[in-house]
């Protein structure tokens, strides 16, 4: 049974986390080496205490959606989708998706979970633009945002420190209206 | 023939041999079929057949079965 959902698939649906997601591996999947070798925040160690303060903040935010991805058939909480610096004048914001569990790496799971988001941003918070930025080097970020038409806008050469060597980053962006022709949805008259 | 051309893709994106794709091919008996493969694959298919999928189709691509009943309804074939 699925406890309060926000936005439901076939496989997976999103929920607000909760405190017992605070409590339970989140904050590991945050510092394992192997989870956070593309992300932000890879570089330091995650604890408990850090991950409730983040819980904590990110429940007042209006400017950051952070929605926890269940698994519907277990109602696991398998990782974590967000939508951050959202801009409300502008109508941008940048997605960002953590599978926690490396069980659920493959599947349908992660790219459904990335659609919800997606279908979210656009059509419920009437956001005009979705960024993202991700290493060069990550192929299947790159395949990910392929698939879903992100277009590639820009690249910062040797940005990150990756394994002991710099990497570019990409900026990808996904447009609303592209969005809505490929999935068959009428565009609004702004 | 969209049969035959999706298992040629399918095999040369998991590297095996085609005679070893089929209809019931999934990544439960294709080892090589892992996450990125999946992606690569779903890529692969929208160039060669000069298609693009919706966002639920994409999600809705499991294994081969599931990918030529959508060519079937995307291509007419």
């Amino acid at each position: 049974m699925m406890y309060n959902p926000y936005a439901v698939g076939q496989h997976v649906y999103l929920r607000h986390p909760t405190p017992q997601d605070v409590e339970g591996s989140w904050h590991e999947w945050l510092s394992d080496e192997e989870t956070t070798r593309w992300l932000g925040m890879r570089y330091w160690p995650n604890s408990v205490e850090q991950q409730r303060e983040f819980y904590e903040n990110s429940k007042k935010s209006k400017d950051q959606l952070v929605l926890s991805i269940v698994d519907k058939a277990t109602d696991k909480h398998i990782g974590v989708v967000s939508l951050g610096g959202i801009n409300w004048l502008h109508r941008y914001s940048d997605i960002a998706i953590v599978m926690g569990e490396k069980d659920f790496r493959s599947g349908p799971y992660m790219l459904e979970a990335m659609s919800l988001m997606l279908s979210t941003a656009f059509l419920r918070l009437n956001m005009r633009i979705v960024k993202s930025v991700y290493l060069a080097t990550n192929e299947a970020s790159q395949k990910i945002h392929d698939v879903f038409r992100f277009k590639q806008v820009g690249r910062i050469p040797q940005l990150y420190w990756d394994r002991g060597q710099y990497s570019d980053s990409v900026i990808a962006i996904l447009n609303r209206d592209e969005w809505m022709a490929r999935n068959g949805i009428t565009p609004p008259k702004d | 023939m969209n049969n035959e051309k999706t298992f040629g893709i399918i095999a040369r994106i998991m590297k095996v041999p085609a005679d070893q794709i089929n209809e019931t091919s999934s990544p439960e008996t294709v080892p090589q079929w892992d996450s990125l493969k999946h992606i690569q694959l779903i890529l692969a298919i929208e160039e060669a057949f000069g298609l693009q999928f919706a966002d639920q189709e994409i999600v809705g691509i499991k294994d081969v079965r599931s990918l030529l009943s959508l060519l079937r309804q995307k291509t007419g074939a």
